[in-house]
């Protein structure tokens, strides 16, 4: 196009246009830098809102139907208090969708109605409308959703206590591998059901790490305790128990490499080497040597001495001499010493080395660190191999079976095609939960035991009760208020807790039962709400059933709320900016006007229109935009694809961290490009880059083209 | 003969400073192969008249018709892109292009294709080759002579093949040898395509080689009898 030639020939730069040329300089950076800045800010928050909704919607579901006030009022729920068949307990949700009675009221065996009891609210042929299996029945019609499950939930307040069991990490205690420590935490929680077709939770999941694996291996050995304080003494599994626990766990772990626990290892006197000369630490006591301390490579000595020094005892440097079997300290100044037998040699924790578990030991065993391992490692460039007892080493690597996962923990490394996810349980400590995140701060591990506690109110006596749980994995909540509270447990295990509040829980909200309704595409969820209305309205029992989307949910909300207003306020920023940026661009057109004067002259006197002159010049104004916003673009994709870096950076830059993701319920930030980022960038800086350019092209085509002429001279 | 410009009562008044009715009820009618020179005074409105007749200037009052054509502001840019060719004392070349794209510029503003092969492309180096410029075609045009400039100018002016060539002062700026080279061009023009020119000059010598010539005096066009 001739008008768009020119303009771009108007707009390269030229040292006889120095001012036009820096102007229009300074707007393309000024609009590059605005279309940076939005699209990655919006590409960082919405791949953050895409990341809450894939984790609110996989711990929820992206539907919900939840009882009314109504529900909880009417006869078709009230009634169960009353009738034998129902055993005189209201039903959950789940309950009355498996019962065989709509109406379970026998008038020949059960007490009478009394007067002010809600009347039923019965259908066309005259019988109670049965609202849970209606309900249902409307989920089954509905048939253009893909992917679409519907699955009752429950929810229970409850108490958990967890005891901490850990290998003591004292150093210098006088036996200090064969204590353990015990600490415990305890906290009200909430129990909700675990959804075993909810296959979406894997993404939730945090992968287990070796801790994890630690922490079972060492509480192998260890029988739950009949009190729930087991601060004091813990109770070993007998032989045959726990030769088969530990068989079972090797089958599907094989440890494949050990390493030194934080306390040190000592090292046993059958795996010396026949000489060495290692530099040592020694701690004295008494102008005598207690320990010896060895790190595992040379270099490590200064920091090891410096360690122990901030410890407060006191340490000399040394070599640890060993020749035809006699060990002795070689310290400045002195003359060597002889070490007594029983002096530990106690290697610091270091690297990992190579070890194979010896099956045989699994024969007189009693406790876990009476297995024995053969290890091969090598310190200070001496080579040690030998039998070893598992004691103050701990697993640094391990083989894991892919379809022995679920028997320990629930992971997300598992097979994903897997249609149903079970709990897994330890017949001998008690049911698997799943915990939120937050309880991994706190120093749990997978494989911690605990007791979910209720209170259970017979007729006569009111008893706590207590039911041993254990850690099979960490999930992560996102968003949900509660997540930190929020255990996963089985159905069987939420449902009985729950049934111990009687009707009261009911009262507090109609969150803690309800139907969860999924399907693939999140996008369909208010289609699905508006089917599932209207056929709620057919069956008439719309007034019983509260249908919810993810959006709609009120502890999420105000959240995502906030992240849309954040995005709004930004976005007027944004604007802001760039209507300043093409403020640039209109004293760059109005200069450029005034320099091309003479050829606006020319180009009418040749015939072109004074539309042709306006689009010129608007046509210069949009390509300084186009271009600023293509270069911020290109650079905010870049940006994108190396955030981590970007942001690093930044944090170096500035002192502090800038963005951290714990802050924004996720962990890594996965921004996902912006459509509407870019269409904002887009749309925005072309229509304000085309409206800067009017007045000066309005100024450009109204010049009249015999006064530009008339002026004889060149 | 075609009539390939009539124009009827055109009249033209400044309002500032003063008022000044400085064309009066003007009529002018030029045909195919007429060369027409305007001679006058300084001041006396020579470059308005012209540029009303190149509908560059509107008229106050009278009709314009270009190549039987009635000029209204719709189609006014239009016959100036078709119909005239303009030829300017002081060139007015763009400065920013070469002489081949100056030679185009009309041409690309019809949007017609400009391309290497194109036919106007071939055109425009007949054109440079009629004005004895082929060697200067890549030429920036900052970089030529007055002479040169001029002769690209009326290369330019000839592009779209318009009916009347108007040319305000050709030679002014040019040494006498470089102006009858330039006048010739014109004159070749008229004479040969059964076109028109339309000078205005103080060359009398140009004039007396033009097929008629007027005088502007008092604001009206009075027939200017060579010699007088």
């Amino acid at each position: 196009m001739f008008e768009f030639s020119v303009a771009c020939k108007y707009l390269r730069p030229r040292r006889r246009q120095l001012s036009v040329s820096v102007i229009s300089l300074v707007a393309i950076s000024v609009i590059a830098v605005v279309a940076w800045l939005v699209v990655v800010f919006f590409s960082v928050s919405e791949g953050l809102e895409q990341s809450w909704i894939r984790k609110l919607t996989a711990l929820t579901a992206p539907l919900r139907i939840t009882p009314t006030e109504g529900y909880y009022q009417s006869y078709y729920y009230q009634i169960d208090a009353l009738s034998d068949a129902s055993n005189y307990t209201l039903q959950s949700i789940e309950q009355k969708r498996l019962s065989s009675l709509t109406d379970p009221y026998n008038i020949e065996i059960d007490q009478e109605i009394p007067d002010n009891w809600p009347s039923a609210d019965l259908n066309a042929q005259g019988k109670l409308k049965d609202l849970v299996k209606l309900a249902y029945q409307a989920l089954t019609e509905v048939n253009d959703i893909a992917g679409l499950q519907a699955h009752d939930f429950e929810l229970t307040p409850t108490h958990i206590r967890l005891n901490m069991i850990r290998p003591a990490t004292l150093l210098h205690g006088a036996d200090m591998h064969n204590t353990r420590t015990t600490s415990s935490v305890s906290y009200p929680a909430y129990l909700g059901n675990f959804d075993p077709h909810n296959t979406q939770i894997k993404q939730t999941l945090l992968p287990v790490e070796i801790n994890d694996i630690n922490n079972f291996f060492n509480l192998l050995d260890l029988a739950p305790s009949a009190s729930s304080n087991e601060k004091t003494t813990h109770l070993f599994f007998n032989q045959t128990i726990l030769q088969d626990r530990i068989k079972d766990f090797l089958q599907n772990i094989s440890i494949t490499h050990l390493k030194v626990s934080p306390a040190g290892w000592n090292i046993p006197k059958n795996i010396l080497p026949d000489s060495f000369n290692w530099k040592v630490c020694f701690i004295m006591k008494d102008n005598r040597i207690i320990r010896v301390m060895i790190p595992e490579n040379e270099s490590e000595l200064n920091s090891l001495f410096n360690t122990l020094e901030t410890q407060g005892l006191k340490i000399v440097r040394g070599f640890l001499h060993k020749k035809e079997n006699a060990i002795s300290a070689l310290l400045a100044n002195q003359p060597p010493q002889t070490l007594t037998a029983n002096t530990p040699l106690t290697l610091t924790e270091g690297g990992r080395f190579a070890a194979k578990f010896e099956m045989h030991s699994l024969n007189k065993i009693h406790q876990i660190n009476e297995l024995i391992f053969q290890l091969s490692l090598n310190i200070q460039n001496t080579p040690l191999s030998g039998k070893v007892r598992f004691q103050g080493l701990q697993i640094a690597d391990a083989d894991i079976e892919p379809s022995a996962q679920d028997l320990l923990w629930l992971s997300n490394t598992n097979n994903v095609n897997n249609d149903t996810l079970i709990l897994p349980q330890d017949k001998q400590i008690g049911e698997g939960i799943i915990l939120p995140k937050s309880f991994r701060t706190v120093g749990v591990m997978m494989g911690d035991r605990g007791t979910l506690n209720y209170i259970e109110s017979t007729a006569s006596t009111i008893q706590e009760q207590f039911i041993p749980i254990y850690v099979a994995g960490f999930y992560d909540p996102g968003i949900i208020p509660i997540g930190s509270k929020f255990l996963l447990g089985s159905p069987t295990l939420t449902s009985l807790i729950r049934s111990s509040y009687g009707s009261s829980i009911n009262e507090q909200a109609g969150l803690t039962n309800g139907i969860n309704v999924r399907f693939r595409d999140l996008e369909q969820a208010h289609k699905l709400k508006h089917i599932l209305q209207k056929k709620f309205e057919e069956k008439g029992i719309a007034r019983y059933w509260k249908i919810e989307t993810f959006r709609d949910y009120e502890f999420a909300h105000e959240i995502m709320q906030e992240l849309q207003n954040q995005k709004t306020i930004f976005m007027l920023i944004a604007l802001i900016i760039i209507l300043v940026a093409c403020s640039n661009i209109v004293s760059m057109l109005i200069i450029l006007v005034n320099d091309k004067k003479k050829e606006i002259g020319i180009l009418r006197a040749m015939g072109a229109s004074s539309y042709s002159i306006a689009l010129i010049f608007g046509s210069a104004g949009a390509c300084i935009g186009i271009v600023g916003s293509f270069l911020g673009i290109t650079l905010a994709i870049f940006t994108l694809h190396h955030l981590d870096s970007f942001l690093a950076l930044i944090s170096i830059i500035s002192g502090q961290t800038l963005i951290n993701p714990a802050l924004y319920y996720t962990k890594t930030l996965a921004p996902t490009l912006s459509p509407s980022a870019l269409a904002f960038v887009f749309i925005a800086t072309l229509a304000i880059s085309l409206l800067a350019g009017i007045v000066p092209a309005i100024k450009a085509c109204s010049l009249r083209p015999s006064n530009i002429l008339k002026t004889g001279s060149d | 003969m075609s009539v390939l410009l009539e124009a009827k009562n055109i009249s033209k008044k400044f309002y500032h400073p003063t008022q000044i009715e400085i064309l009066k009820n003007i009529h002018l009618r030029i045909e195919g192969g007429d060369s027409v020179a305007i001679i006058g005074r300084s001041g006396e409105g020579k470059s308005t008249l012209l540029q009303i007749f190149g509908c560059l200037e509107e008229a106050c009052k009278g009709d314009l018709w270009i190549d039987q054509q009635l000029i209204t502001s719709k189609n006014r840019a239009k016959i100036l892109n078709q119909k005239l060719g303009f030829v300017f004392q002081s060139f007015h070349l763009l400065e920013d292009y070469t002489v081949l794209e100056n030679i185009l510029m009309p041409a690309r503003i019809a949007r017609q294709s400009a391309g290497l092969n194109s036919p106007m492309t071939k055109r425009a180096w007949q054109l440079l080759a009629q004005v004895g410029l082929t060697t200067r075609a890549h030429f920036q045009v900052r970089l030529l002579s007055g002479g040169e400039k001029q002769r690209v100018a009326i290369a330019r002016a000839m592009c779209n093949d318009p009916a009347i060539i108007m040319a305000d002062e050709p030679s002014g700026n040019l040494d006498r040898q470089t102006g009858q080279l330039v006048h010739q061009l014109l004159l070749d023009f008229a004479r040969q395509t059964e076109k028109a020119l339309l000078i205005v000059t103080h060359d009398q010598e140009l004039a007396a080689a033009c097929s008629r010539c007027y005088e502007l005096r008092d604001g009206q066009l009075h027939a200017y009898a060579q010699g007088n």
